[in-house]
């Protein structure tokens, strides 16, 4: 059987991709494409074909493969060192020279005489080995750091075989989830675009994986009839969160294994109405309902509680005042005088009465930008009147500034000058947290908030 | 490398032909633009060339490339052209300290202009008597050469054009500039430009289906030349079945008219027509299909494969953003009218069950948690875009105000969304103001 059946064999569902990734690749030919494109959604097994086509190709003596996960490199540079490394290792050249082959590279401007000097290493060290083709498989290639512009990256790589005659053995292949992120489109390289598994393929799919063992005392066909059935429950329930990514389904159905499978073990067979998938699924109900295997144990609903000192409770809560109140209603909401003051519920709930479906709360938006005395004069407003005692207005309050600053719950919108006028701060701070904040401080913070 | 068999560029062809060969010949610096958009044959036409000249005047020229992508500025590129001249040298002479890449990148420039300028290798000859080149002709090719006009002094492309202009008898030296931008000889600086030899071949994408057609045979026909006998004859079958496929009416022709009319991109039909032929049958010359191009926007491809809930959320900012004509939402704003829409439907429900009898359903409500998953996957699909500003001077980026805020733009619309999943009943139900 050669390469490309063994592959369709291994990759189920990937006959049409396979059909025409071989059309680019066919180093039994002497036909490689010196890049193409693979797109397709998150999990719709683009890396594992290509992997497995590649790794049996490998097997077979026709190629020789590389893969990169650009996601973990982050920068270019990184990825250049990695494929760069990972050509040395490949042509079993001396790790002394690897180090300084790769010191060499310091970004595409070097990448492509290094390559040719490895070319020259590896020529003069095997003068009569047949140059096989090597494919670099880049992926994800476009979620490097914003700032290193991955197109002009992907650009390059496809011209590598336009820079000198030793390097036209060299593929590059990247996975994308979309072509258009990588901007390469007047290139025309070649592309094979993968599609989303259908729901039953994944159930198939996924019931292959589940591994037989006898420590359950059931038959093996018993057991993957069980487990199929799991899956279908598992899936069926969740589906309108899953989609069709296998990678969020395998993590939830790891978790909820032991659920179904520690009755039968316990058992020691399946007996119906007592511990199939169906009367467990029925007993654990609430169990299923409650998001237990969807979600993570780390994330909590409760905010951590909060031992900062009320002073700084109320600095973050002048903040947040600052931040959603526009500063034309300060005068209503802060004055001290009464007048100001007394009006305040009445405009407060006229502007409530108008249209407030259609209106969208402030609280839901960005915070606004607000200068350092706005918020020392909130907070001297509302300090006073709620605590019945001056606030102080010296360094301790400026240093608590500065901490709640570094602690990024307030952030300064400029480099450089701290205390000036023109300085714009944010709060950075959400209301479930100030809200908390404000219960703790006994401070009804709805009555200064306009909306 | 073997040459590329290029329609309907022969005139073109023989300018640059004639010109190196001028310059190998009889030491006849020169300098030339080729300018044409991707995929018209620049570098191959140069490659061509250049493999004909490399047969004919064997070891008697170097040829440099340097390449806009890779060397973006002009420092790199002398450091590349330096690297180049090495390995030229190491390839000549048995001297493996002889370098001309200095550390930094002026006393590099020196170095390479001194050669440039012809002293240097006839120092090399006074020392190394077995090689008699005296003068060795240099031809630069310079891709994507608009990356160097960038540069305010254009320092690299003034000093190549300048020996060019001046080579004598003693050196020689082309530079062949290829770039994609029409007017990149008005970016040139004007002490460049006058040293410039003001040659432009400009290639253009045929305006002819008929030339295009002959195109597409040219890449898809077999030469006879050198194969015996039968297999000739089977090629002769061949050609006369690829022929008559892009005269006539068949699907070939289809592709080949749509390409055409369309984006006239011959790399993208190559693609697609080699992926037919490896499908065809060879000795009946049949079957093979093509592979489907998709040229939709991406983004409903995308949306295609969401999930439910992600797929909600997505109407939902998109309702959001018409309800309230923003131009950009965030988390908190979705999620609102998520829970709103989530519990009206509910309540409808219960409604309509409650006239049929007494059951009241409690639908399975999603956490905001869950929610807020499913928003960061599709930041990650690309669907929500984040807005690159400034503000004073600082990214935006670096600025979280916690991710449920983060203002991001929505790359489709309402009306696409609904538009696309016309089958689908929810859908519709939702995507309604």
């Amino acid at each position: 059987m050669d390469s490309l059946s063994v592959t369709k064999t291994n990759c189920r569902y990937r006959s049409e991709q396979l059909d025409l990734l071989a059309t680019y690749v066919r180093p039994w030919d002497g036909f490689m494409a010196p890049s193409m494109l693979v797109e397709g959604p998150t999990s719709s097994g683009k890396t594992y074909t290509l992997r497995q086509y590649f790794k049996q190709l490998e097997q077979d003596g026709q190629i020789r493969f590389l893969e990169i996960q650009c996601e973990h490199c982050l920068t270019r540079k990184a990825i250049l060192h990695a494929i760069l490394r990972g050509l040395i290792r490949l042509l079993g050249i001396s790790s002394q020279n690897e180090a300084e082959l790769v010191y060499k590279c310091d970004g595409l401007g070097t990448f492509v005489d290094v390559l040719k000097r490895i070319e020259h290493i590896n020529e003069s060290n095997h003068p009569d080995e047949e140059r096989k083709p090597i494919v670099f498989l880049l992926d994800r290639v476009e979620r490097l750091l914003p700032n290193e512009n991955s197109s002009e990256f992907c650009f390059a790589l496809s011209r590598v075989h336009e820079q000198s005659p030793m390097l036209n053995r060299y593929s590059f292949v990247y996975v994308v989830n979309r072509a258009d992120s990588v901007g390469i489109q007047t290139l025309a390289l070649p592309l094979v675009t993968f599609s989303s598994y259908k729901l039953d393929q994944i159930k198939d799919i996924l019931t292959r994986q589940f591994r037989y063992t006898d420590t359950i005392s059931i038959e093996q066909a018993q057991f993957k009839q069980f487990a199929r059935q799991f899956i279908d429950v598992i899936l069926d329930t969740y589906s309108s969160y899953f989609g069709t990514d296998i990678g969020l389904m395998v993590p939830v159905l790891t978790k909820l294994w032991p659920t179904f499978i520690t009755p039968v073990a316990s058992m020691g067979r399946i007996q119906n109405g007592v511990n199939d998938v169906l009367t467990t699924y029925q007993n654990k109900k609430a169990l299923l309902q409650s998001e237990f295997g969807l979600a993570d144990e780390l994330a909590t609903e409760d905010i951590a509680s909060s031992d900062l000192p009320t002073k700084t409770k109320y600095i973050l809560i002048a903040a947040y005042l600052a931040s959603y109140n526009d500063p034309k209603y300060d005068l209503i909401l802060f004055s001290k005088q009464r007048e100001a003051r007394a009006n305040r519920k009445v405009r407060h709930s006229k502007r409530k009465s108008g249209k407030q479906s259609q209106q969208l709360s402030a609280r839901m938006l960005s915070p606004q930008a607000f200068t350092i005395e706005r918020l020392l004069a909130i907070l001297h407003a509302i300090y006073d009147e709620n605590r019945g005692e001056k606030l102080a207005n010296d360094i301790e309050l400026m240093s608590e500034l500065a901490t709640l600053s570094t602690l990024k719950a307030i952030m300064k919108l400029k480099l450089g000058d701290t205390i000036g006028g023109g300085t714009k701060w944010k709060c950075n701070v959400n209301w479930s947290v100030i809200k908390k904040f404000a219960e703790e401080v006994d401070f009804s913070i709805e009555n200064f908030l306009m909306e | 490398m073997s040459k590329v068999s290029l329609a309907n560029l022969e005139m073109e062809y023989m300018q640059i032909y004639k010109m190196l060969e001028n310059t190998i010949k009889f030491n006849e610096g020169k300098s030339c633009l080729v300018i044409g958009p991707r995929g018209t044959g620049k570098t191959s036409l140069v490659n061509n060339a250049l493999l004909e000249l490399g047969e004919k005047f064997r070891n008697m020229f170097y040829v440099i490339r340097i390449s806009g992508v890779y060397q973006n500025d002009d420092k790199s590129a002398i450091k590349e052209i330096a690297r180049q001249l090495d390995w030229h040298l190491l390839r000549h002479s048995d001297q493996p300290n002889a370098s001309f890449e200095k550390f930094s990148a002026n006393e590099t420039m020196n170095s390479v202009m001194s050669v440039l300028d012809g002293s240097r290798l006839e120092e090399d000859k006074d020392q190394d008597d077995e090689h008699e080149e005296t003068q060795m002709p240099i031809i630069f090719v310079i891709d994507e050469l608009e990356k160097y006009t960038n540069d305010a002094k254009q320092t690299l492309l003034y000093n190549l054009f300048d020996v060019a202009q001046s080579s004598s008898k003693s050196h020689a030296v082309a530079v062949l500039g290829l770039t994609t931008v029409t007017g990149v000889r008005e970016q040139l600086e004007k002490r460049v430009k006058s040293r410039f030899s003001q040659k432009v071949i400009q290639l253009t994408k045929v305006k002819q289906l008929s030339e295009f057609c002959d195109m597409v045979l040219c890449l898809l026909k077999v030469s006879l030349d050198g194969l015996d006998e039968s297999t000739a004859r089977w090629a002769a079958t061949y050609n006369e079945h690829i022929e008559k496929q892009v005269q006539g009416p068949s699907e070939l022709r289809k592709l080949v008219v749509h390409n055409f009319y369309t984006t006239k991109d011959l790399n993208m039909l190559k693609n697609q027509l080699a992926a037919y032929l490896v499908q065809q049958d060879l000795t009946s010359l049949g079957g093979g299909s093509f592979p489907k191009l998709d040229t939709n926007n991406r983004s409903f491809q995308v949306l295609a494969s969401l999930s439910e809930m992600e797929l909600r959320l997505v109407i939902c900012a998109g309702r959001q953003l018409l309800k309230n004509s923003m131009d950009q939402v965030n988390f908190n704003i979705a999620y609102e009218e998520f829970d709103k829409m989530t519990k009206s439907q509910t309540n409808t429900l219960n409604s309509q069950l409650q006239t049929m009898g007494r059951v009241k359903l409690d639908l399975a409500t999603h956490s905001k948690d869950i929610l807020l998953r499913c928003w960061e996957r599709l930041i990650m699909f690309g669907l929500l875009v984040e807005p690159i500003r400034q503000i004073n001077g600082i990214n935006s980026s670096f600025y979280t105000g916690g991710e449920s805020n983060k203002m991001f733009y929505l790359d489709v619309t309402l009306d696409e969304v609904a538009k696309l999943f016309r089958q689908t009943e929810w859908v519709a139900k939702w995507c309604r103001l």
